[in-house]
């Protein structure tokens, strides 16, 4: 006789399985810190390179107004502002992966939880009927 | 209204039956269609031109997950624009870099709306960009979007200003300033300008619009979305003198409503007139729950068609389950005889 109710959970695991578990699993085997730190390291170079890129394509757009600075007093000026927009621009960019990366860990720990707790209940049901 | 349920219900369960082979022609479709678009507009190198080339990259966009797709196309644009201008290739390749940077590196799954956008470009109803985003995506969808109107607007005006880009004789320009002409190309396109926060606005509007606890709260963001997006387009031409189209706008808008209102039901079918308010608690919380049933299409009776069953020569014995003396006549039991002698029951 065929349980539909655990036909119906095993297929919902076997799916998660084939789709979501390796990813899941390979970030739930950080610890959140560790996870969150790695990311932000990563976006932290990544903002870099990418605030190189905006600043060559603006140095190169307003060349003769940078030139100008670059012989006049004002160079400190232009340079404390381009230093001052790389932080800002950095630390906007930090905050929104800290705030992705913190919700892909949250869901990925909870999803695996579930499974876990899923596989468990599947395996404590069929030492059950091994016993009767 | 039945017959969209029963047409859904029909695409839905033959995409059901074919889903991975409907998927990979989808994905190789959007692909193919997006490297033929784009060698349309820049195809100034004949080799990846040609049409071989093109079913090459479909097929790899059909294999390959989304972000990769983006990756290689956008290889295809800097590799069309070398054959032109170093300098515009360089331009591109710091806009693909500047994508995989600041976006791609997340892997979201909303990035297929970038992949589209030159197929939604070329039919000239790129407003569905927003209407699409905001009601199946986030509000950081917001960046794709953006990056697909930048694209969009830096191709075309690269093939608008071939001549000049490309150094024809006696139109050559310093590195620098050809540079500052892309640029310049981009960042006062008033057009792009008018788009790209018209497209933000409305994305986040129809967002916010659809994740409300409204009854028909998608049709309410699709209606609301269109007709912002007119409003901010109209007004955002008159006030920076875009010289955008109106009835370009206008029918576009249109358009990309009804594709959005066919998305919403495909998607998002449910019955508000039959709506459910319950509550209940437990330890820890009191719910209130408002539970909506989704629309499902019942088909109809089938047919009932009669068979007449033949008179067989030999009846049934008379213990056979369902046996009916009444159902044979008296060819089955002659007078005097009996069917079956009593020690054969």
């Amino acid at each position: 006789m065929i349980n539909e109710k655990r036909v119906y959970h095993m297929t919902q695991m076997a799916r998660y399985e084939q789709n979501k578990a390796r990813h899941d699993e390979h970030i739930g085997s950080y610890f959140r810190s560790d996870y969150i730190s790695g990311r932000l390291l990563e976006s932290f170079f990544c903002a870099t390179i990418a605030y190189a890129i905006i600043l060559g394509l603006y140095c190169i757009y307003h060349f003769e107004e940078i030139m100008v600075t670059v012989y006049s007093e004002e160079v400190m000026r232009f340079v404390s502002s381009a230093v001052v927009f790389y932080l800002v621009f950095t630390a906007v960019y930090l905050l929104f992966t800290l705030l992705i990366y913190y919700r892909r860990y949250k869901h990925a720990v909870q999803d695996l939880k579930l499974y876990y707790i899923a596989l468990r209940k599947l395996s404590d049901e069929y030492e059950e009927e091994e016993q009767e | 209204m039945a017959t969209l349920l029963e047409f859904r219900e029909k695409l839905i369960g033959l995409f059901r039956r074919y889903e991975t082979v409907a998927t990979i022609a989808a994905k190789f479709l959007v692909t193919f269609a997006a490297v033929m678009i784009i060698n349309g507009k820049i195809g100034y190198n004949e080799t990846i031109t040609g049409g071989l080339f093109s079913l090459i990259i479909g097929l790899i966009g059909a294999i390959a997950p989304a972000y990769l797709t983006i990756v290689v196309l956008s290889g295809v644009i800097v590799a069309q624009l070398y054959d032109l201008s170093l300098i515009a290739a360089l331009v591109g390749l710091a806009l693909m870099l500047l994508l995989m940077l600041i976006y791609l590196r997340f892997s979201p799954g909303n990035i297929w709306l970038l992949l589209l956008s030159p197929v939604l470009f070329a039919l000239r109803i790129p407003y569905l960009l927003p209407l699409a985003g905001g009601l199946l995506f986030g509000p950081l969808t917001v960046v794709p979007v953006t990056f697909a109107v930048v694209y969009a607007y830096f191709i075309r005006f690269i093939s608008d200003n071939e001549r000049v880009l490309g150094g024809v004789e006696g139109e050559e320009q310093e590195a620098l300033t050809q540079v500052q002409t892309i640029l310049d190309g981009l960042l006062k396109n008033r057009e792009m300008l008018v788009m790209i926060i018209a497209f933000a606005i409305v994305l986040l509007v129809v967002y916010v619009l659809r994740r409300r606890l409204l009854n028909d709260s998608w049709t309410i963001a699709i209606a609301a979305g269109a007709v912002l997006e007119l409003v901010v387009l109209i007004a955002g031409d008159i006030a920076m003198n875009a010289n955008l189209s109106i009835v370009g706008i206008l029918l576009g808008t249109l358009v990309s409503a009804a594709i959005a209102f066919g998305l919403k039901i495909l998607l998002w079918n449910l019955d508000y007139e039959a709506i459910e308010d319950v509550q209940f608690e437990d330890d820890d919380y009191y719910y209130y729950v408002k539970a909506v049933p989704k629309l499902s299409y019942t088909p109809s009776n089938p047919t009932m068609r009669r068979i007449s069953v033949s008179k067989r020569k030999d009846p049934p014995p008379p213990d056979a389950e369902g046996f009916r003396e009444e159902n044979y006549g008296e060819e089955y039991f002659p007078e005097g005889e009996d069917y079956l002698e009593e020690d054969e029951y």
